[in-house]
């Protein structure tokens, strides 16, 4: 029997709205999933999920995609980062012909932040936040979360560091969320127009060096630069980015136990040194086989839900 | 369609009717408040043909048609005046045309409106304006406009401002959007010397704040929303006190200011003689950016909602003076192109029908201000700025006169709205204080709220 709770939402748009039985739930059934990896599940069998991409993506996307298939869900995918689709009328549009092919569960990222919880608003379906703007990206917290406790059991031991472009990111914010909802120690490390200086961070420290933050870390959590989204001029080049945050081989021969992290896609030479590309403390492929079983455990919870 | 058409005639006949009903009603025992002329008492006011017939404590000689009106608990003051409105006319009828702004205006117990230039085409010459004002007669409330600094309000030359003034705009600006240039707004303020015109201004320096969602705040950055700092509003206005000094004391009028700086940069102008005035609208003296937290549209708006604290301070600003009016910025945007991912939602909500209401709320019903005060910032002060005269409340004139009842207790339905749009953000909030009858050009409103 696989470990099936209800969860508090009908869909997954914002992470900070999860509660601490939510993702245990989440980590419960993602853990069940990862021990039988090689089995294939029919529990959702009728049901159609629609994955709309209005963005670019690759490891979500397929990630999200096999995730539904292993569990006998059958997938419907619309590219449209190619088209022209900006209005928010067409948004509409698109997911009202997506539900007449009888999809229950619908994926969504897209550009613009609020995006998945204004189209939850207007229809009745199911929806998955698979990234909207700056906003969230709670699949991604969600994985990030359950690989560091796979390595960590009690999180409120553990020092991680999330560095690079906290402004722009929305896995920094979904981590955030997360990791404060399960009491992680979290710190931060961004150059000053990657920062969000009117925010107060509570109970969360800011570093000043990247020397000061490896040293206090047991994990290093790195951001992609969004240059699809960064306010131009926000830094003078990535050379000197990665000169003062990039994490290099240096820092892990200094401190052998020190772990790290990437959401991908990784710019090498910018966030993390081309030499830690398959270090042995590297929790990059972790996170992307991880991210499979959480996915397959969110599309069964909700879908579950409905039923 | 035909049977909307149809409805909608009715709808107007209704409204038509109402101010056409002969006019000769006796207000009993209604409080009658006038600051400009120190006027604050109770007394029986008789209105016959839009002219105030008699004032006077327990009336008797009153014709045997005159309706009467148990007043005791409503109050009556020269008629609100709101200086900043958009009634998206010409180019955008399907959110307000004259007729169905000024009848909101009337709704909400107004009897004057100055309409901003950003129509399409824009308010910047002559030929609109006059089509403009032509269409704007036979109105329960008057329709004064504003025109444009710049032509097609592109900040590059300066509109016919001297015969644009000659006939009958009352204030400039390029609302909407601001006059970039320090150097157009330095012309503009040289050239509105020969006739010591009124600029007002826009204030937002844009290169912070392109593709903004709301106030640079906490809330900003959790929702993933760009921010639109403070200071891009400040600087602005900063600038243009210096250049209006300048260029010899020009006069400035800062529209919709948001941020409890710009009101301290307004307080020290004042205080050096700067010839300055401001306006803050109900809902930055009322709400806070926290109200963004559902990516709710009907919150948005240009410039933002601010903190706590900045509304804290705005009501300081309008205490001692500092803020001499409150102006709805009304800016009807229909239902669909509000319920939009709120990036693309436009900017603006709707307010003439609750201003009022929103005003007595948070400041009367709070102690901030007294009634007297309210009515300077609603009625006597916008019309000081623009130096039109202000009604009067004395035997033998023409009623222009909002009376409302200080006290009721009412709560917001925006499907009562007159207004062609609904884009509130206080639907379905409780209000203490409601317009009742609006009196102006001899016809008169019964507010439906």
């Amino acid at each position: 029997m696989r470990p099936i709770n209800k969860l508090s939402t009908k869909s997954l748009i914002d992470s900070s709205k999860l509660t601490l039985d939510d993702i245990n739930s989440i980590f419960c059934l993602a853990q069940y999933y990862k021990s039988n990896s090689h089995q294939k599940f029919d529990f959702h069998k009728n049901k159609v999920a629609s994955l709309l991409f209005f963005e670019p993506s690759t490891r979500t996307k397929s990630s999200f995609e096999l995730a539904a298939k292993k569990l006998g869900i059958t997938t419907l995918s619309l590219d449209t980062s190619n088209s022209s689709i900006k209005k928010g009328e067409s948004f509409i549009d698109t997911v009202e012909t997506y539900i007449e092919l009888e999809t229950d569960c619908f994926i969504i990222r897209h550009q613009l932040s609020g995006a998945c919880d204004f189209i939850s608003k207007n229809t009745s379906s199911i929806f998955i936040n698979a990234g909207d703007g700056k906003h969230d990206h709670p699949t991604q917290g969600l994985l990030d979360a359950f690989t560091l406790k796979e390595i960590f059991p009690d999180l409120s031991k553990v020092n991680i560091t999330i560095i690079g472009d906290i402004s722009q990111s929305r896995v920094a914010r979904t981590n955030l969320n997360i990791l404060s909802i399960l009491g992680a120690n979290i710190s931060i490390l961004a150059p000053s127009t990657l920062y969000p200086m009117h925010v107060d961070f509570k109970n969360i420290n800011v570093y000043k060096s990247i020397n000061e933050a490896v040293e206090n870390s047991n994990v290093i959590m790195c951001l992609r630069l969004q240059n699809e989204r960064m306010d131009s001029n926000a830094l003078p080049s990535t050379s000197e980015f990665y000169k003062y945050y990039g994490l290099k081989e240096s820092h892990l021969i200094q401190y052998p136990d020190l772990l790290f992290m990437h959401p991908g896609p990784t710019n090498y030479g910018v966030e993390l040194d081309i030499k830690l590309k398959n270090h042995k403390n590297s929790l990059i492929r972790k996170q992307v086989n991880n991210g499979l079983y959480i996915r397959m455990a969110v599309l069964d919870l909700l879908l579950s839900n409905l039923s | 369609m035909f049977k909307y058409l149809e409805i909608e005639c009715i709808f107007v006949n209704i409204l038509i009717i109402k101010e056409k009903k002969p006019l000769n009603l006796l207000f009993k025992q209604i409080r009658l408040v006038n600051p400009n002329d120190e006027l604050d008492v109770i007394s029986d006011l008789w209105i016959k043909d839009g002219i105030i017939k008699q004032i006077k404590p327990n009336l008797q000689n009153y014709d045997t048609e005159t309706q009467i009106i148990d007043s005791a608990n409503f109050v009556c003051c020269p008629g609100l005046f709101d200086m900043h409105v958009h009634f998206r006319t010409p180019g955008q009828n399907h959110k307000e045309t004259i007729e169905s702004g000024s009848n909101s205006a009337a709704n909400g117990g107004f009897t004057g409106v100055v309409c901003m230039p950003n129509t399409s085409p824009a308010i910047d010459n002559e030929i609109t304006l006059e089509w403009l004002i032509n269409n704007s007669k036979d109105n329960i409330i008057d329709i004064k406009y504003s025109a444009a600094i710049t032509q097609n309000r592109k900040g590059e030359k300066l509109t016919n401002m001297n015969s644009l003034n000659d006939k009958g705009v009352v204030i400039f600006t390029d609302d909407g959007d601001p006059v970039k240039s320090a150097d157009m707004m330095k012309k503009a303020f040289d050239y509105a010397s020969t006739n010591d015109l009124l600029l007002s201004q826009h204030c937002e320096e844009t290169s912070l704040t392109s593709g903004f969602g709301m106030d640079e705040c906490e809330l900003s950055f959790k929702l993933g929303l760009k921010g639109y700092p403070s200071v891009a509003e400040e600087i602005i206005i900063n600038r243009d006190i210096l250049l209006s000094e300048y260029c010899g004391n020009r006069r400035y009028h800062v529209q919709h200011l948001s941020t409890w700086k710009s009101v301290n940069l307004v307080r020290q102008a004042k205080k050096k003689g700067i010839r300055v005035t401001c306006e803050v609208s109900p809902h930055h003296l009322s709400l806070d950016h926290n109200n963004l937290s559902t990516f709710d549209t009907n919150f948005k708006m240009n410039p933002p909602l601010r903190s706590q604290n900045d509304i804290d301070l705005i009501i300081e600003g309008l205490k001692d003076g500092t803020i001499d009016c409150i102006a709805t910025d009304h800016a009807p945007h229909t239902e669909e192109e509000k319920n939009n991912v709120f990036d693309l939602a436009p900017n603006g909500i709707v307010g003439l029908e609750t201003s009022l209401g929103v005003c007595l709320t948070n400041l009367f019903h709070t102690g901030q201000l007294g009634l007297n005060e309210i009515v300077l910032k609603m009625s006597i002060n916008p019309r000081l700025i623009l130096n039109i005269e202000v009604p009067k409340i004395e035997e033998g004139v023409m009623a222009n006169l909002t009376i409302f009842d200080p006290n009721e207790l009412w709560k917001v339905d925006k499907t009562k709205f007159i207004s062609k749009s609904r884009n509130t953000p206080y639907n379905e909030i409780e209000l203490k204080g409601k317009p009742k009858y609006t009196f102006n050009n001899n016809k008169y409103y019964i507010s439906n709220l």
